[in-house]
C-alpha cells in the first residue's frame, strides 16, 4: 500500500522514510532511538485531514490510515509545516512554541521524529 | 541616670532621644516618684495612654513592677521569659515556686494533667531537680556499665529496662507513667547510699538487690520478650536453612567452574603477551559483521583473465587506474591477478582500494581484510579499512584497526603508552576513540613542522574527529593532509564528506569537483558529489551525477547479457537516485532503478 496521499506535499517525504525503513540497519536503529508509534496528523490548503501512522516500536513500518489510532504521540500539522520540518528548514520546537505544531500525548517521543527523517538522508562517504 | 536623661531632653541627639522614651515608659508605673520633671512625666503619661490600648498596659505594669531595679536591665527580662512561657498566666506564677522547691515528686506528677509538656520540661531547671538528675545519672551510668561488664545476660533485661524508663519519664510527662515515680524515689536513695558507703561495692549482689525491687514492677518487659520461647522453632528450621546455602554454594561453584573453563578457553583466544592492539583488533573485527569473502566476478566476463603469458594482469590494472579507465575495469585486472596468485598481497591491497573509490564497500572491506590476513602489517590496507569501516559504521572496528596502524607505523608512541597504562582492558566506544586519540596526537607532535608532517597521521586523527562527530577538527586534519598531498583525489573527497556532514554542501560540491577533476572515474566523489545535491535541492543534478557514477560501473563487453555485476552492485548508488527521483516526484523513474537496468532509458532527460 502505498504512503502516498493525492494533495499533500509531504507524500514524497513518506515515500522515502518508508523506502528509508526498508534498510533493516536503517529501521533497527530507528526502533531502538524512538521506540515508540506515532501518528502523524496533516492538513492540507484545501483543509483536509490524513494520518500517518509510524510504528517504530516492533515492526518499524509507515502506514497511512483514516482514522488515528492509539498511539504514544500524535502530531498534528500543517502538510506546508511537516515538509519544512523533514527538511531540516524548521524546528519543531519553534513550530510547537509557535502554536503550529500540535502534540498529543508523550512529547519527549515526539522530538524523536527529526532524528529519524536526518538517519534516512543519505550520508556522505569518506 | 534619669536625670541625665532630663537635662538633654532638649538634644537632638537619636540616642538620648530613645533613653528618654524608654525612661519614660518606665516612668508611668512611677507617676508617685516626686524626683521626676512633672511636665515629662505629663508628657509620657499623655503619650502612653494614647498608645496603648488597656491590655498592653497591664502587661506592661505588669512587667515592671517584676524588675526590681530602676534601671533597665534586661536580664531578669530575659530570664522571666526563658521561664515563663505564659507571662501573664497566675498559674503559672504561682506553679514556679512549687518547681523551685519541689523536692516532692509524686506531688509533681500528680499535679493537674492540665500542665503542658513544655512545663515539664523546664522543671529540671530548678536547682533540686537538676540534681536529683544528675545523681541519678551517674549511678545509671555506672549500672549500665556494670551490666555490660559483669553480666551479660537476658535476665538483666530487667534492671535495664528500669534504667531506661525514669530517663523516659524525666523527658515525657505521659499519664502511663505516673503509677512508676514512687518505686524510683525509693530505688533512688538506695542507689545513693550505696555508692557513698562502700565504694568498692559487690555489684552483683547490689543488681540482685536492683532486680527484686524492679521485677515487681517489671511484668510486663517479661511477657515482651517471646523469643526464647519459639527459640526451637528456629533451631528446628536452621538446619534446613543450612543445607540449601550449602547447596547454593556447591552450584555456585559449579558456575564458578564453568566460567573458569571459559576464561580458560577465551585466554586460549587471547593469550596474555598479546598486544593489546592485536587484541582489539581480535574482538572488533571478530564482532562485527562479517562480510565474507570476497566475490569474485563472473569468470567468463573477465578478460584479464585470458591475458598471454608475458602479460601480468596486475601491472595492467595499476595501468588503467593512472589512464582514468574506469575503476570496475581496473577492479577486473586485479581479480584476474588474484585468481591467478591467491598470495598476491598486492592485488588484493590495490583490488580493496578500488573498490571503495568504485563505491563498492563491501568488496572492498572483504578484500582488504584478505590483504590484512596475507600481510597482518600492511598500512595502507589497515588505513583504508578504518575509514571503510567507520563508513559502514562499525566505528569500533574502526577505532581498533586504527590502533593497529599506528602501532606498526609509530610502534615507539604505542610502547610508551603501553608502558605508562598496562592494564587496558575492554572499553566502550567512546574511550577507545579517546585512548587511540590521543596515540595519534603524539604521532603528530613527533613532527610539528609542516616539512616533515606525516599526512596519514593527519588522515588518521581526522577519522577519529569523523567519528565522534568533531567534523571542524575533521577539516583541519584533512586540509593539513592535502597541503602535503594536493593532488590526492581521494583526500580531497573525504575533505568533501566532512564538509557536507557538517552541512556546509556548498563548499563540500567544491572539494567534490576537485577531487572529479584529478580523477574523473572516482564513483564515490559522484555518489558524495548526488548526495549534497540532494541536501542542496538540486534534484535534477543530483540524478545526473548519481546516473554517470552507475554508468562508470558497466564494463564493456560485459553489458550484452545485461546480468552483469551481481556479485558487486553498489546498492548505495541506487538508493540515493532513487532518494532523488521521489523528490523529483518521478514515479516513472522511480520503478525503473532496479539491479542490472539500462541506464540508456534515462538518457532522454538526464545528462551524464
Amino acid at each position: 500500500m502505498s504512503v502516498s496521499a493525492d494533495g499533500f506535499n509531504a507524500s514524497s517525504l513518506f515515500e522515502q522514510l518508508a523506502e528509508g525503513l526498508k534498510d533493516d540497519k536503517i529501521k533497527a536503529q530507528a526502533i531502538k532511538q524512538v521506540n515508540a508509534v506515532l501518528v502523524i496528523t496533516l492538513k492540507n490548503k484545501e483543509g483536509k485531514d490524513q494520518h500517518w501512522v509510524l510504528d517504530l516500536k516492533k515492526d518499524g513500518t509507515l502506514a497511512k490510515a483514516d482514522s488515528a489510532p492509539k498511539s504514544d504521540v500524535q502530531l498534528l500539522l500543517k502538510d506546508a509545516d511537516f515538509v519544512k520540518l523533514a527538511n531540516g528548514k524548521a524546528n519543531g520546537q519553534k513550530l510547537f512554541m509557535n502554536g503550529k505544531l500540535k502534540v498529543k500525548g508523550n512529547m519527549m517521543k515526539a522530538t524523536a521524529i527529526e532524528s529519524v527523517f536526518k538517519s534516512i538522508d543519505p550520508r556522505p562517504k569518506l | 541616670m534619669s536625670f541625665a536623661a532630663a537635662d538633654c531632653s532638649g538634644s537632638s541627639n537619636p540616642l538620648l532621644q530613645f533613653n528618654k522614651h524608654t525612661q519614660q515608659d518606665r516612668s508611668l508605673q512611677r507617676q508617685a516618684v516626686p524626683n521626676q520633671g512633672a511636665l515629662q512625666n505629663g508628657n509620657g503619661q499623655f503619650k502612653n495612654e494614647s498608645m496603648m490600648n488597656a491590655r498592653d498596659r497591664q502587661n506592661m505594669d505588669q512587667f515592671m513592677n517584676n524588675s526590681n531595679t530602676g534601671s533597665f536591665q534586661f536580664q531578669p527580662m530575659r530570664h522571666e521569659l526563658n521561664m515563663m512561657q505564659q507571662p501573664n498566666s497566675p498559674q503559672q506564677q504561682h506553679q514556679q515556686p512549687v518547681g523551685g522547691v519541689g523536692q516532692n515528686w509524686s506531688g509533681e506528677f500528680a499535679s493537674p494533667v492540665s500542665r503542658t509538656p513544655i512545663l515539664a520540661n523546664n522543671k529540671p531547671a530548678s536547682p533540686q531537680n537538676a540534681q536529683w538528675g544528675n545523681e541519678f545519672g551517674q549511678v545509671r551510668q555506672q549500672t549500665n556499665m556494670q551490666i555490660n561488664q559483669h553480666q551479660p545476660q537476658p535476665q538483666y533485661a530487667g534492671p535495664r529496662m528500669n534504667n531506661y524508663r525514669p530517663m523516659m519519664m524525666m523527658g515525657n510527662n505521659s499519664l502511663l507513667q505516673q503509677p512508676q515515680p514512687q518505686h524510683q524515689q525509693q530505688q533512688q536513695p538506695q542507689f545513693k547510699e550505696a555508692q557513698n558507703a562502700e565504694p568498692q561495692v559487690d555489684w552483683d549482689d547490689k543488681f540482685k538487690e536492683i532486680e527484686e525491687l524492679t521485677q515487681n514492677v517489671e511484668e510486663i518487659p517479661r511477657e515482651a520478650s517471646p523469643e526464647i520461647v519459639i527459640d526451637d522453632k528456629y533451631q528446628a528450621t536452621f538446619d534446613e536453612v543450612w543445607d540449601s546455602l550449602n547447596s547454593d554454594a556447591i552450584e555456585n561453584d559449579f558456575i564458578s567452574q564453568q566460567y573458569e573453563e571459559f576464561r580458560h578457553t577465551q585466554g586460549q583466544a587471547f593469550p596474555a603477551d598479546m598486544a593489546q592492539w592485536e587484541r582489539d583488533f581480535a574482538k572488533y573485527a571478530s564482532t562485527r559483521a562479517h562480510f565474507g569473502d570476497y566475490k569474485f566476478e563472473d569468470q567468463q566476463h573477465n578478460q584479464f583473465l585470458d591475458l598471454p603469458k608475458d602479460q601480468d594482469a596486475y601491472e595492467i590494472g595499476l595501468q588503467l587506474m593512472e589512464n582514468g579507465a574506469k575503476l570496475s575495469e581496473a577492479a577486473l585486472a586485479f581479480e584476474a591477478a588474484i585468481q591467478k596468485d591467491q598470495s598476491h598481497v598486492l592485488a588484493w591491497l590495490k583490488l580493496g582500494e578500488v573498490q571503495t573509490q568504485n563505491e563498492k564497500e563491501i568488496a572492498g572491506i572483504s578484500a582488504l581484510e584478505k590483504c590484512l590476513e596475507l600481510s597482518p602489517e600492511n598500512s595502507e590496507a589497515l588505513m583504508t579499512l578504518a575509514i571503510s569501516y567507520i563508513n559502514e559504521g562499525y566505528d569500533n572496528a574502526a577505532f581498533a584497526t586504527l590502533e593497529r596502524w599506528i602501532s606498526t607505523k609509530y610502534p615507539q608512541i604505542c610502547d610508551k603508552a603501553r608502558e605508562k597504562n598496562p592494564l587496558i582492558d575492554d572499553e566502550d566506544r567512546f574511550s577507545l576513540n579517546k585512548r587511540v586519540t590521543e596515540l595519534f596526537m603524539k604521532a603528530a607532535q613527533l613532527s610539528p613542522d609542516h616539512a616533515n608532517m606525516d599526512p596519514d597521521v593527519q588522515m588518521g586523527l581526522g577519522v577519529l574527529f569523523y567519528a565522534n562527530e568533531d567534523f571542524d577538527k575533521t577539516i583541519d586534519c584533512f586540509k593539513a593532509a592535502l597541503s602535503i598531498k594536493p593532488d590526492d583525489p581521494v583526500l580531497w573527497n573525504r575533505l568533501g564528506a566532512s564538509l557536507a556532514n557538517s552541512n556546509r554542501s556548498e563548499e563540500a560540491v567544491n572539494a567534490y569537483f576537485k577531487a572529479l577533476e584529478l580523477k574523473p572515474t572516482f564513483v564515490r566523489a559522484r555518489y558524495n558529489l548526488g548526495v549534497s545535491c540532494i541536501n542542496i535541492g538540486c534534484y535534477k543534478e543530483a540524478a545526473e551525477h548519481l546516473l554517470s557514477g552507475l554508468s562508470m560501473h558497466e564494463v564493456e563487453g560485459v553489458l550484452d547479457d545485461g546480468s552483469s555485476f551481481n556479485n558487486n552492485q553498489s546498492s548505495s548508488l541506487m538508493e540515493t537516485l532513487k532518494r532523488a527521483f521521489i523528490a523529483m516526484d518521478r514515479r516513472d523513474f522511480l520503478e525503473l532503478v532496479k539491479p542490472g537496468m539500462d541506464l540508456n532509458q534515462f538518457r532522454g532527460e538526464f545528462n551524464f
